[in-house]
């Protein structure tokens, strides 16, 4: 009895080249480890528990399809020919997910109508120029990464792609980078999900190494007269949909997503608010969340360009970072030294973390001091200037 | 060989700098309707709305 072919997923280690093995026992580890740092809440849990056992299992689970070929029973990304297709729906069984969802950008989609079902755009009607100011000073990573990527050694796509990792934006990441840089699309938006969640741990330290404690503690005079209606908000939703699927079309399904689920929550539909966020958003989180680990096979992400992803993705979010303080101190010298520098970390579109890590920071430095309204709107400008600017990439960069 | 790595991350920056003025523009362009869009409404329907939850 060969042994190797009885327990193939072992057997398979040693048939492999030496590196894929190893690439596979690590990523294995690593699996572990996400999912261990998700449970600790070191990192989202959301995805990285599923991500974690979609690693570990994917990198586990593989098997001779004959003598001279091995592969999992998962997914192949790679199957384009119709009949090839067919045949593997029926075998793979998350092909289904990949195939229908993820690889046409859905499963982005519907992420982003879930956080537009749980944003509420009413900070921006109040502060809209202040608001958009500072999230396009946010924008800083996803503009000064491209020709770093570029100068490194990666092509227009897939500088652009790994630039909206300075977005803090999940779904932008994995819609630009399907589009654009498809080979690699896998890499860069695992990089961006695991930093995304480091991003609680690292902001505040550049918050307090960049802003001085007064600074920091400045209370911001809100006022009470603007009270904005949903009959506002939904008109905003429907101008902004309208003008920003006018301009870029390419990106056009991620503005309806976004303004149909905000919409839809400013219009009081309960059942459909519910239906978003408590079915669709989680759903589309999990299976997010485990294609992307069952995706990290050894042979993937066995790219010599991943260390350079690896690198260019902290860039892109610590420059976002350091430019949205940079407009946080714009719009403090615009207002006569009466505006809250902090509020510019915010800008990042993480939403909403970011605004989150802004007010924890500056109840830190002045527990009387509250600036969640203004931090939040900078937030949802945030998401709005990230579809912007992936709008323009994915129309720009093709033709060049 | 150095000018043409020159020139191509000189043709990256200049690209950079393109999309960021494009989403400039853009992000003025929504601020600047949503201040026009709220004096539209504000003088249409003046008074203010209660939302009603319902069930």
């Amino acid at each position: 009895m060969n042994l190797a072919n009885l327990f193939q997923g072992v057997g398979t280690l040693f048939y492999q080249e030496p590196q894929i093995a190893v690439a596979r026992i690590l990523l294995i580890v690593i699996g572990i480890l996400l999912v261990y740092l998700g449970k600790r809440g070191t990192l989202e849990p959301l995805i990285m528990i599923p991500m974690g056992f979609g690693m570990l299992a994917v990198n586990a689970g593989v098997l001779f399809f004959s003598a001279s070929k091995t592969g999992t029973l998962f997914v192949d990304p790679l199957v384009s020919d119709t009949d090839g297709l067919m045949r593997i729906l029926q075998i793979d069984f998350l092909q289904p997910i990949y195939t229908l969802t993820f690889s046409n950008s859905l499963i982005a989609c519907i992420v982003f109508m879930g956080i537009g079902c749980i944003a509420d755009v009413g900070n921006v009607l109040r502060f809209p120029f202040t608001s958009m100011l500072i999230a396009l000073f946010a924008e800083l990573g996803t503009i000064a990464t491209f020709p770093i990527a570029h100068a490194m050694g990666l092509d227009y796509g897939e500088a652009a792609s790994i630039a909206i990792v300075g977005s803090a934006d999940g779904p932008m990441v994995l819609f630009t980078s399907l589009m654009l840089a498809p080979e690699l699309f896998v890499p860069i938006t695992v990089i961006a999900y695991l930093y995304l969640s480091l991003t609680y741990a690292g902001f505040p330290f550049l918050a307090r190494l960049l802003i001085p404690k007064e600074l920091r503690g400045i209370a911001v005079k809100t006022s009470k007269k603007n009270d904005i209606t949903s009959g506002e908000k939904i008109a905003f939703d429907v101008i902004a949909c309208t003008v920003l699927s006018l301009l870029f079309p390419v990106a056009a399904p991620l503005f309806l997503s976004f303004f149909l689920g905000n919409a839809i929550k400013e219009a009081g539909m309960i059942k459909y608010t519910q239906l978003i966020e408590d079915v669709f958003l989680y759903w589309a989180t999990f299976f997010l969340g485990l294609m992307l680990g069952v995706l990290c096979e050894a042979s993937t992400i066995m790219n010599p360009k991943v260390l350079i992803l690896l690198v260019l993705g902290i860039v892109a979010l610590t420059l976002s970072g350091i430019g949205g303080i940079i407009g946080g101190y714009v719009v403090y010298l615009i207002n006569g030294r009466k505006f809250n520098p902090t509020i510019g970390i915010a800008g990042v579109s993480c939403v909403p973390s970011t605004a989150k890590i802004a007010q924890h920071e500056v109840t830190k430095a002045n527990k009387r001091a509250v600036i969640l309204q203004f931090a939040m709107g900078a937030s949802i400008c945030g998401v709005i200037t990230s579809a912007i600017i992936t709008g323009i990439y994915v129309s720009m960069v093709p033709m060049l | 060989m150095k000018g043409g790595k020159g020139k191509a991350m000189n043709e990256s920056v200049v690209i950079a700098l393109e999309v960021y003025l494009i989403a400039f523009v853009a992000a003025f362009l929504i601020a600047v309707s949503i201040k026009a869009m709220q004096a539209v409404i504000r003088r249409i329907a003046p008074k203010k709305e209660t939302i009603n939850e319902g069930e």
